[in-house]
């Protein structure tokens, strides 16, 4: 079994810091224009209609285990969208929770937006270190 | 403002914004990333009518 060593910081940590803080932001340092707007079409996409769905953020909540591991997992959901979730909680942005549907879609949309952007962050770290084109 | 959209327009949007990083993270090629988002575009659609379908008709 051959083990491989982590490629330099300096190679990716701008590309996955930027990923991180802009959904495409990655890839546009990279000069992947298309790519990088494709992302953050669907990503800014998600997190806004997650928004206008009234969807709320999660805190990191502790309790039992299923309060712990969901409150926390959601937490790190909604902060993988990076600025989105910066602006929109330092422009206030607050919800209670709402015994509605669509409220509960929206909190879905935040989470879920944060989860694909950390894909897409993953995928700026294998274009920076030359494992993808 | 607060939106207000149908369970099926939610599960539409969302199958749509997924299709689409998953096509762009998932392969190597322009031609293959269209392929693979599409396709993936195509099981959430199967899957939402597939499973909608399946619950009127178990629920009676």
């Amino acid at each position: 079994m051959t083990t491989k060593s982590i490629p330099p910081p300096q190679l990716w940590a701008a590309p996955l810091v930027l990923a991180w803080l802009l959904p495409g932001g990655g890839h546009f340092y990279l000069k992947r224009w298309n790519r990088g707007a494709l992302l953050l079409f669907a990503i800014a996409g998600m997190f806004v209609f997650g928004l206008l769905m009234r969807g709320r953020m999660f805190e990191p909540e502790t309790g039992d285990l299923f309060t712990t591991v969901v409150n926390w997992g959601g937490y790190i959901g909604d902060l993988a969208t990076g600025s989105l979730y910066f602006l929109s909680t330092w422009l206030g942005y607050e919800q209670e929770r709402i015994a509605t549907a669509v409220a509960d879609y929206g909190t879905k949309f935040l989470v879920c937006s944060g989860l694909l952007n950390i894909l897409a962050m993953i995928d700026a770290f294998e274009i920076a270190v030359g494992e993808k084109s | 403002m607060f939106l207000s959209v149908s369970h099926l327009f939610a599960a539409l949007l969302f199958a749509l914004f997924t299709s689409i990083v998953l096509g762009v993270v998932g392969r190597n090629s322009d031609q293959e990333r269209i392929r693979y988002g599409a396709k993936v575009f195509g099981y959430f659609l199967v899957t939402i009518f597939g499973l909608g379908w399946l619950m009127y008709l178990g629920h009676g």
